[in-house]
């Protein structure tokens, strides 16, 4: 017999921090019909072969949080944050969900509450620092033209 | 799960492929249908061999194992119920070959419906069954639903294409059914057996499927009809002309409301829209099929009608149709559930007038669009609902026991055409069988799979459970 029962996640507390997702897409991960038509070709399910990675897994992903089934995890934050936005998730979708919004809202709410993977954390100061992801300084930026 | 057994299934497929991650276990904790259940380990077996130590493994320590494909279940199917191991088939995904001599394929079970027909394409062949998922949905999961669709008018359904099966007994225990002749009656037809036993009885590691020729030519009409006997009346009329259409599809009223308003085209105010195709090598052959259907529906009187002459014109015609489920998802309060029940063909009118009502019935705490495949009497009544509340949720599971219990059996139909018991119909069966036929399926059931590890507490053969 199975030892998970139940899935403990969020209280409803934390879920309401999921602002983004809980207010604008709460209804579309229900409206989900699970039919996969998303998983089948998606660029990070073909790479790592696990339902977490998928789309189809996504979007499970953000029920299960606004569900208050499942918490933010290391290993979540790798399923979520593998997903390069290509849309083809969108195109599939039989239901029409919003899908990449959806990932979009969940990566967005989960960084905001301060889950994301290390490199987002160096993107972040960069950006703060330099205005740019690469850590260079704008008033190089045009080095590289020749002159004349 | 004790961790020594998580260590051994390591030991196996390596670290790699076994997940217990909470979120792992979580997005395998569905299909399409209403339920969830969470195992203790999700596995991702490579090879016969793993999964023939995995079942051993398993059968030694009397834990459950769910096979699974893609997931596109929507009876409940692949749901671990009282947890133990979902074996994840997705690397089990070769074409392993292509006899172009005897017309027949070798594949794994991971492989994909649409993928295996890109493959085969080239060659001018196809494999026929084709579920509306198919560009999701796994060999290996047709075959454990015998899946169906749009085109088992003609071609049959997932059974009639396979000609063998290699099988993983709980155990551990490799075997081989059928044989890879066109004619074979030397055993008790156990490749059949296995098709539509939804993992219940054993693994299915590999298997041989004969291949049709890829039509070159079709030809579709579209008529709609003010009056659904007189549909009916088309629906016998065609079956009767002496052509078997490729497809002969039905839409009703509501579904075609909803498919023409998301689609945005200008449908006919009718009561069913009804579809036919032929298809063929011969264009000559397919051309005269097609008025053959098109004279046999035509005396049914029907109100419109369109013959599609070019591929836009086909691609139009089947717009609505295609669109019917998709366009129910999109304008559902949050749950769609496509259920699946069959009548023999000439009660398909009585049937739709009754499954209209269903609503009704329930307090119109659910809403209600049909289309199936009009040609073997296979409905799709399709329901519309928020799981989250409670009151529309018990409306729901009441509207399925008038649909089965006093539409679909009294009919003389059956509950399932081509979805699957699982967990959603698993209460019926005893009433479309009775206790003595459903001991004798338990018999079967024990004779595979003693200590009752495949997928149990579904409905096939154990029968009853309250969800």
């Amino acid at each position: 017999m199975s030892e998970v029962k139940e899935f403990k996640g969020l209280s409803k507390e934390e879920i309401k921090k999921f602002e983004f997702l809980s207010d604008k897409y709460a209804d579309d991960t229900f409206k989900c019909i699970r039919c996969s038509y998303c998983q089948a070709k998606c660029p990070s399910w073909e790479e790592f072969g696990w339902v977490s990675h998928s789309a189809r897994g996504r979007i499970q992903t953000a029920r299960g949080i606004v569900e208050g089934k499942l918490r933010p995890s290391e290993y979540m934050l790798r399923a979520v944050f593998t997903c390069n936005m290509c849309d083809y998730c969108l195109l599939k979708c039989p239901a029409g969900l919003p899908t990449t919004d959806i990932i979009r809202a969940l990566k967005h709410d989960l960084a905001k509450q301060g889950y994301y993977v290390g490199v987002h954390k160096k993107l972040v100061e960069r950006i703060q620092k330099y205005g740019n992801p690469y850590g260079e300084d704008p008033a190089k930026r045009a080095d590289w033209m020749k002159e004349e | 799960m004790d961790e020594k057994i998580i260590e051994e299934l390591k030991n196996i497929v390596g670290e790699e492929d076994v997940s217990t991650d909470p979120l792992e276990i979580y997005v395998h904790s569905r299909d399409s249908a209403p339920f969830q259940g969470f195992a203790d380990v999700i596995v991702r077996p490579e090879s016969t061999e793993e999964v023939s130590q995995i079942l051993k493994l398993a059968n030694d320590y009397k834990i459950p194992v769910y096979p699974r494909g893609s997931g596109t279940s929507i009876c409940g199917g692949p749901i671990p119920v009282l947890g133990g191991i979902v074996l994840a088939m997705y690397k089990m995904n070769r074409i392993i070959e292509f006899d172009r001599e005897n017309l027949m394929v070798t594949v794994e079970p991971g492989v994909i419906c649409d993928d295996l027909n890109e493959f085969l394409a080239p060659y001018g062949y196809f494999f026929p069954p084709d579920p509306g998922s198919s560009n999701a949905a796994t060999i290996g999961g047709m075959v454990g639903h015998n899946a169906g669709g749009m085109l088992a008018l003609k071609y049959g359904t997932t059974k009639d294409w396979i000609q063998w099966l290699e099988v993983v007994l709980p155990g551990g225990k490799v075997i081989r059914t059928g044989s890879n002749t066109l004619k074979s009656v030397s055993d008790y037809d156990l490749t059949k057996l296995f098709c539509a036993s939804e993992g219940t009885l054993g693994v299915v590691t590999k298997i041989g499927m004969r291949v049709a020729p890829k039509p070159k030519y079709y030809r579709t009409v579209l008529f709609y009809f003010d009056d659904l006997r007189k549909a009916g009346n088309a629906i016998v009329n065609v079956r009767s002309s002496g052509v078997v259409p490729a497809a002969l599809e039905i839409i009703d009223r509501i579904s075609m409301k909803t498919a023409g308003e998301y689609t945005g085209m200008d449908l006919p105010e009718a009561e069913a829209m009804l579809i036919v195709q032929t298809d063929g090598l011969v264009e000559e052959q397919v051309q005269r099929e097609i008025e053959i259907c098109f004279e046999a529906a035509k005396k049914a009187e029907p109100i419109e009608w369109m013959m599609a002459e070019t591929e836009e014109e086909r691609n139009k015609a089947w717009a609505a149709r295609k669109a019917a489920y998709p366009a129910l998802v999109r304008t559902s309060p949050a749950t769609t559930c496509m259920e699946d029940m069959s009548v023999p063909v000439p009660k398909i009118p009585d049937a739709l007038v009754k499954l209209q009502k269903i609503p009704e019935r329930v307090n119109n705490l659910v809403s209600i669009g049909i289309f199936g495949h009009a040609g073997d009497g296979n409905l799709h009544p399709t329901f519309q609902y928020d799981e989250r509340e409670p009151e529309q949720r018990e409306a729901f599971f009441k509207a399925l026991d008038i649909m089965y219990r006093e539409i679909a059996l009294p009919m003389g139909g059956t509950v399932t055409g081509e979805h699957g018991i699982g967990l959603i119909r698993a209460k019926y069966l005893i009433d479309e069988y009775g206790a003595e036929v459903v001991e004798l399926m338990k018999g079967i059931k024990k004779v595979f799979d003693p200590n009752n590890i495949m997928n149990p507490d579904k409905g096939k053969p154990w029968g009853v459970i309250e969800v």
